[in-house]
């Protein structure tokens, strides 16, 4: 569905050296820090930047060879922008109307009705949750064959975060062929939500991996000095240096659970194995 | 397209309605104190002409501009739709104020309709034009504050070319004021009326070619 190799894009200090692919049927994550690279590759995909290098591909095409019905079948949301403040929800109606042919306007209004987005007030007037949640239903009510989600939650309270997913899976169950890019610095959201996650760190993507590996595999050992110097090496992935002695990033927890049964080895939340990739050092 | 210029249309339902309001208001009152019929038409159509090249602004608000060109509009239709808006925008304004300068006349008494009457109010839609087609690639370049700054730059610019224009033939001893007479007694009125419609459209023509060029190399 989306193809992305060694997308190149420079900023000053910062480069861009981005590859991933969104299967069609997945929900794929993109994960990591601020200025970590999310939103310009998501520009780059979207063509609303040039790419230095490197190319960008969905449904085959190219950001610059995209046509009308090529937009049509994506479903946007970007994280700092969204429809004109000047405008209320019942202004933007005809505009979506006119703009996609599949947009199902009941649906549209029957969403905003259950997550209590007002019709007729100035969308500048809204709450950052309702701000949000108008974008992500704008982008779900068109049978969009592909969402492209830009921090879809970010500034959100737990509640709105939960809406958000929420619409969002309910589109996945209409239709198993359709496709999710969602990016957030929020890992607790991607956990839940993605088939696969991509890490992004300075540029570059440092993880990728099944969510189901990462959750089932990954976990964190916690050693003193002694164990860790007896420890089997050869499925850390990174260490980093705790007050205590180590903490130790494994893809086989399950290796170290069986041959080490003194040892501490916790699951793998996705926060922490982020903290280990960026601040931990390889073997 | 359709989908963004209903976008600016109901953005002109919302924020242009008091605007329209104000220009009315004061046109009646520059048609009371006396002022020439075809006033109102002028300042009603360069009124309009202003707004219909702020819509730019209100894309931008909020940074809104990255996610219109995501929905299903190009940038080359992002700008054919301004400059169709636009054009729509000035001929309403156009007309409103045609009809509201013939009341006036009507009831004064006015000579009207005649050849240089119409050439008079196709000066104003021509100066909109001509007004609009600097504005729109100016604020497609220079965003925000800046653009609000360009605005009273461009115009005083272009007070300070005529000025030096006029100074300098002066000082060559050509008397412009006289020659310009001279050149339009020449061509007539029908003349006038060709050229106040083709000066703006080659000028609109050049803007379309700078604001594409602009939009097409932009960068989000």
């Amino acid at each position: 569905m989306l193809k992305i190799e060694h997308l190149k894009k420079t900023y000053g200090d910062f480069t861009l050296d981005c590859t991933m692919r969104v299967e069609p049927g997945c929900i794929t994550g993109l994960v990591g820090e601020n200025g970590a690279g999310k939103s310009t590759t998501f520009k780059a995909i979207l063509g609303l930047i040039s790419a230095d290098g490197g190319t960008t591909a969905l449904f085959g095409r190219t950001p610059d060879q995209f046509t009308k019905e090529d937009r049509q079948k994506m479903g946007v949301v970007l994280a700092d922008s969204g429809f004109s403040g000047y405008l209320s929800v019942r202004d933007v109606l005809p505009v979506l109307k006119a703009m996609y042919p599949g947009f199902d306007r009941t649906r549209f209004e029957n969403l905003c009705r259950r997550f209590d987005i007002p019709m007729e007030k100035k969308i500048k007037e809204f709450s950052t949750g309702m701000k949000a949640k108008l974008k992500v239903i704008a982008a779900v009510t068109h049978g969009a064959e592909i969402l492209i989600l830009d921090e879809p939650t970010s500034g959100l309270d737990v509640m709105a975060r939960r809406d958000v997913l929420d619409i969002l899976r309910e589109y996945m169950e209409e239709d198993e062929t359709r496709s999710i890019l969602i990016s957030s610095h929020i890992s607790t959201d991607l956990e839940n939500l993605c088939d696969d996650i991509y890490m992004i760190h300075d540029g570059k993507i440092i993880l990728h991996e099944d969510t189901d590996v990462l959750m089932g595999q990954y976990g964190l050992i916690k050693v003193d000095e002694e164990q860790f110097a007896k420890l089997d090496r050869s499925y850390i992935i990174r260490v980093r240096r705790e007050s205590y002695g180590y903490d130790c990033l494994t893809d086989q927890k399950q290796y170290y659970r069986e041959n080490y049964p003194g040892v501490v080895v916790e699951n793998g939340m996705l926060d922490e194995i982020i903290a280990m990739m960026i601040g931990g050092e390889r073997l | 397209m359709k989908g963004l210029l209903i976008k600016d249309f109901q953005l002109v339902k919302n924020q242009g309605k008091s605007l329209l309001v104000v220009a009315l208001v004061i046109a009646v009152f520059l048609e009371i104190s006396g002022m020439d019929s075809g006033f109102s038409i002028g300042y009603i159509t360069l009124i309009v002409s202003i707004f219909a090249s702020t819509t730019i602004s209100y894309d931008e608000y909020e940074n809104c501009f990255s996610f219109l060109l995501t929905l299903p509009a190009s940038r080359k239709d992002y700008v054919n739709e301004k400059y169709i808006f636009s054009a729509l925008m000035v001929l309403g304004a156009w007309i409103i104020g045609m009809a509201f300068g013939i009341i006036f006349g009507v009831v004064r008494g006015e000579e009207m309709l005649t050849l240089e009457w119409f050439a008079m109010c196709i000066s104003y839609m021509s100066v909109a034009a001509v007004f609009v087609s600097v504005m729109l690639p100016l604020r497609l370049k220079f965003e925000g504050e800046k653009g609000r700054v360009v605005l009273p730059l461009v115009i005083a610019a272009a007070g300070i070319l005529i000025y030096g224009g006029v100074k300098l033939a002066d000082l060559a001893g050509i008397d412009l004021m006289k020659a310009a007479v001279d050149v339009l007694n020449r061509i007539g009125a029908a003349g006038i009326i060709g050229m106040l419609i083709a000066v703006p459209a080659v000028v609109a023509v050049i803007s379309w070619l700078c604001s594409w060029r602009i939009l097409r190399k932009k960068e989000f």
